[in-house]
């Protein structure tokens, strides 16, 4: 079964201070219809630009290269009319500051709408009845009211649920969220995390999930890539990230995650997060692991398939036991 | 209703700043040195006569605050005394001559509106060799102050070329056009530039913004995108230059007149200072001033009117 | 839950406790065409300077019959229509071109400073005052003042100079205050105060270095629009008088010569007036980009 979204290979490139600079290096993900795949990585990771590469939406003059494919089409290559569609029809991105991402001279109703007028052609009145319709599906009752508002009236959660209901406006086939909760407070971050998971799962909605958090990706995915230094690290199925890691990175996130009932100290990764142009040559994490070796630093590890997942840790077998022992560090 | 709170309260805001302003301009006669009345006088020969039609015009024997009320009141019926010079009421004297700086002010912001705010647009758009030379076009137009580009002007196209007249502003609509085309382009330069600069400035950070990204990220079509997003975005920080241009015009026009010798409210301000005809002066400054808050009040208005966010006072 | 990216104490030494001051760096950041701007312009005021020393031709002798002669030896520029020589006045004409407007600008800054870095401090009612009235003057036209002035008192670069630094005082108050007020929203601010440092202290000592930058960058623009201010003035024949050579006075006087067929005294005159703004507003553009944090 071919899956829904492909991506292979990819590197990109970024102009920094006049000078191209490498963020994204090899990545590989696979994303089946209705399947959603959460992206865990710290800043620099590269976990947005991968979306951004995906809903081609990479800033100018950066480098591309490598495949994306949608549907079997090549989305790289994609222009014109079957962009539009592509952007339209295809992939809906979620973004992660609503606030600044919805155009604050227009009213909440334009905003919605302009999807539905612009590629359905449908009348005003017919767009204003859906979207009066999304905003219910996402927990917005009075509506009609909110379509007059403009953004700066609604809060941060109110805002970002209207993103996600002009996001399901276009029936897309896959949903790009980029950190939608990062930017709410915690109360407000798990309601509409809820929305989200629910509606995506009724409309059998593909999703790539970017996230810093973990248990996060975990609730709502059902498999998970973690992302170090422009590379993907690891991916698995989200249940058995925690209790069985398969690269020292992600062993690390989870000894980090802070434990109610734990009363140990919490263990750090020592060092700086990097970005794929600061990392030397071998593996990504080298500098921070504490399983480091020789043969760490002179080769570049590849992604490969092992335990049920993948992982690009190249003492993998040799260190798997005191990989799976992480549970004895903790409480 | 908020918005029409706002409105009110900015029109009494003008009411309040054009007071403030008649209230100077009127007292400064009495920061000249010596008595008003000395002042007024000086350098002329007098006769008695003519100094009691001084004090009776000025009311100098009433308090200060009186006299301000009476020339006030008389100003807001439209008498603003009469001319030391010529003997004639101000408002005569300044009534065709306040119509011509009017088409030159105008002419000049519309060269501004059809040159300078597309090519500062343009160059948002379009990066490239067009928009770096469009900027560094700009950036030299705006180092030059308007009697400059008048003299510039005169000496290339009226001049050497012939193909504009020198001075003057002619007779009949089209001689008048035809007349006003150097003096126009003479005020618009500097500022049309400035306004490009700014224009393009603000066209460029809301093509980049985040939200014209989600238009993108949605597939909007791009000719919608700018026209929605990115200029009705990018209106709001124009609409607030312009009102910074308007002080500028004024200036720049009394120069220009003098430049041109045309005959308008500027050269003849520059003229009754030399001649130290004090209410022509009074009044010229008032009217200045006057127009200047009103238009940055007017430009106020437009930009509340632009930008929802201020409507309702909420935080930005 | 989010995951601890670095120990704990990578944190807290990158937060701004301590006072700080930006500086050293923004020499590099100027940019090649800021360095050549701040050429021109040290040229300019050098020669204004020392010029009239160095130089020993007489600028206001009078010579009829050389009027409007082209350049010959010892007269590189040739002369004005009543046989002056060009070069001589344009140098000397420097000085009151120059010395009007650094008058204007030292005034303008250090009252605007003071009051918009005394409002950003106190706030309350003094601030609300002050931001309404440098809001409503800011852009106001400082000629009409400096006319308003002249008809006052008399007609001089003096009298024009006092005006226009009155009428510039707002946007350069405008400017500063809202440096002030963006820097005392930083969290050392409060820290000081907490301290116990007094506000005059704190002002003068942390706020005042750290926003320099944007003073120098407002005193640059200001330089320029003087000095188009009174050069126009001088121009009208209501500041410089002739027959002092001044920039804007030889524009003027140039205009007979331009009927006449002979441009070079108000395009000489001009062309430096353009170069010395130009030059100027390219400058205070680029020290205020040195003011940008790096992204």
């Amino acid at each position: 079964m071919t899956a829904l979204l492909q991506v292979d290979g990819l590197r990109v490139h970024l102009p920094v201070e006049g000078r191209l600079r490498r963020v994204l290096h090899e990545v590989s993900i696979e994303v089946a219809a209705g399947e959603a795949l959460g992206i865990v990585g710290e800043s620099g990771s590269g976990k947005s630009m991968t979306a951004r590469a995906i809903g081609r939406l990479l800033p100018a003059g950066a480098r591309v290269e490598g495949d994306i494919r949608f549907g079997g089409a090549d989305v790289l290559r994609l222009s014109g009319d079957a962009l539009r569609r592509y952007r339209s029809g295809g992939v809906a991105m979620i973004f992660q500051d609503p606030r600044a991402h919805i155009n604050p001279v227009r009213t909440v109703g334009d905003f919605l709408t302009e999807g539905l007028r612009t590629h359905q052609r449908l009348s005003r009145k017919a767009a204003t009845r859906i979207a009066v319709g999304l905003l219910a599906d996402v927990g917005i009752d009075d509506g009609a009211h909110r379509m007059t508002q403009f953004p700066h009236e609604l809060s941060g959660g109110l805002l970002q649920r209207v993103m996600i209901a002009a996001a399901l406006a276009a029936e897309p086939l896959m949903l790009l969220a980029d950190e939608p909760t990062t930017a709410l407070d915690v109360t407000t971050q798990s309601e509409v995390m809820a929305i989200l998971d629910r509606l995506r799962r009724e409309r059998g909605m593909a999703m790539v999930f970017i996230t810093h958090d973990l248990e996060l990706a975990g609730a709502v995915c059902d498999r998970t890539a973690v992302m170090y230094a422009g590379s993907i690290v690891e991916q698995n199925a989200s249940a058995r990230l925690h209790s069985d890691p398969l690269h020292p990175y992600t062993q690390g996130l989870v000894q980090a995650r802070p434990d109610i009932a734990s009363t140990t100290r919490l263990v750090a990764i020592p060092g700086q997060p990097m970005s794929a142009y600061e990392v030397g040559n071998g593996c990504p994490f080298a500098a921070r692991c504490r399983y480091r070796a020789d043969v760490c630093t002179t080769q570049v590890p590849p992604l490969r398939p092992w335990h049920g997942g993948w992982t690009r840790c190249l003492r993998a077998e040799e260190i798997a036991d005191q990989l799976a022992a992480q549970g004895a560090n903790r409480g | 209703m908020n918005a029409l709170r706002f409105v009110v309260g900015r029109l009494v805001g003008l009411v309040v700043t054009l007071l403030i302003v008649s209230f100077l301009v009127y007292g400064a006669l009495f920061l000249a040195p010596g008595s008003p009345i000395a002042y007024l006088t000086r350098g002329r020969t007098t006769s008695a006569e003519d100094v009691a039609a001084i004090q009776a015009q000025y009311h100098l024997d009433k308090p200060f605050l009186q006299q301000y009320w009476l020339w006030l009141e008389g100003a807001l019926h439209g008498d603003l005394g009469r001319s030391i010079i010529y003997r004639q009421d101000v408002t005569t004297l300044l009534g065709e001559r306040a119509v011509n700086t009017c088409y030159l002010v105008v002419a000049a912001a519309f060269v501004i509106l059809v040159v300078g705010l597309p090519l500062g647009v343009l160059a948002g758009l379009r990066p490239g060799w067009l928009d770096r030379g469009i900027l560094l076009g700009a950036t030299g137009a705006m180092a030059v102050p308007a009697f400059v580009a008048a003299v510039a002007l005169v000496s290339v196209f009226a001049v050497q070329l012939k193909w504009f007249p020198v001075f003057g502003q002619g007779q009949g609509p089209g001689a008048r056009i035809y007349h006003l085309v150097l003096p126009a382009v003479a005020l618009a330069l500097s500022f049309g530039a400035y306004v490009a600069r700014l224009t393009r400035a603000a066209v460029r950070a809301e093509l980049t913004s985040e939200h014209v990204q989600t238009a993108e990220s949605r597939g909007i079509p791009r000719a919608a995108l700018i026209r929605r997003h990115v200029l009705r975005n990018a209106s709001i920080p124009i609409v607030t230059v312009s009102g910074l241009t308007v002080g500028g015009l004024i200036a720049g026009a009394v120069v220009v007149e003098q430049a041109f010798q045309l005959n308008g409210l500027g050269s003849y301000l520059i003229a009754a200072v030399g001649q130290k005809d004090f209410p022509i002066v009074q009044a010229i400054t008032l009217i200045f001033v006057s127009a200047f808050v009103v238009i940055n009040t007017a430009v106020d208005l437009t930009y509340v009117r632009l930008d929802p966010r201020l409507r309702l006072g909420a935080n930005r | 839950m989010s995951v601890p990216a670095a120990p704990v104490a990578d944190a807290v030494a990158t937060a701004p406790v301590t006072a700080r001051r930006r500086s050293g760096r923004w020499v590099s950041r100027l940019g090649i065409g800021g360095w050549v701007a701040l050429a021109v312009v040290t040229v300019v005021l050098l020669v204004a300077a020392l010029g009239p020393l160095v130089l020993s031709t007489d600028p206001d002798e009078v010579n009829l019959s050389y009027g409007y002669v082209g350049p010959i030896p010892g007269h590189p520029l040739g002369f004005d229509g009543e046989g002056r020589d060009l070069l001589a006045r344009l140098i000397h004409g420097a000085r009151t071109a120059l010395i009007g407007p650094a008058i204007v600008v030292a005034v303008s800054t250090v009252l605007g400073t003071a009051i918009a870095l005394a409002a950003a401090w106190v706030g309350g009612v003094f601030d609300t005052v002050v931001a309404r009235v440098t809001d409503a003057m800011f852009a106001f036209p400082g000629l009409l003042l400096a006319l308003l002035a002249v008809s006052l008192f008399s007609p001089g670069v003096t009298v024009a100079a006092v005006a226009l630094s009155i009428s510039y005082t707002p946007y350069t108050a405008r400017i500063v205050r809202s440096a002030a007020l963006k820097e005392r929203s930083l969290p050392y601010v409060a820290a000081l105060g907490v301290q116990g440092f007094t506000g005059g202290r704190i002002v003068l000592r942390h706020i005042l270095p750290n926003i320099l930058i944007t003073v120098v960058a407002v005193a640059t623009l200001s330089f320029g629009y003087a000095l188009i201010d009174l050069a126009a003035l001088s121009f009208t024949g209501l500041g410089v008088q002739p027959p002092q050579s001044d920039w804007g006075v030889m524009v003027a006087e140039g205009v007979n010569g331009i009927i006449a067929g002979y441009p070079q005294e108000s395009l000489f005159a001009g062309g430096l007036i353009v170069i010395t703004v130009g030059a100027v507003n390219f400058l205070g553009d680029r020290i205020e980009a040195t003011s940008e944090v790096p992204g």
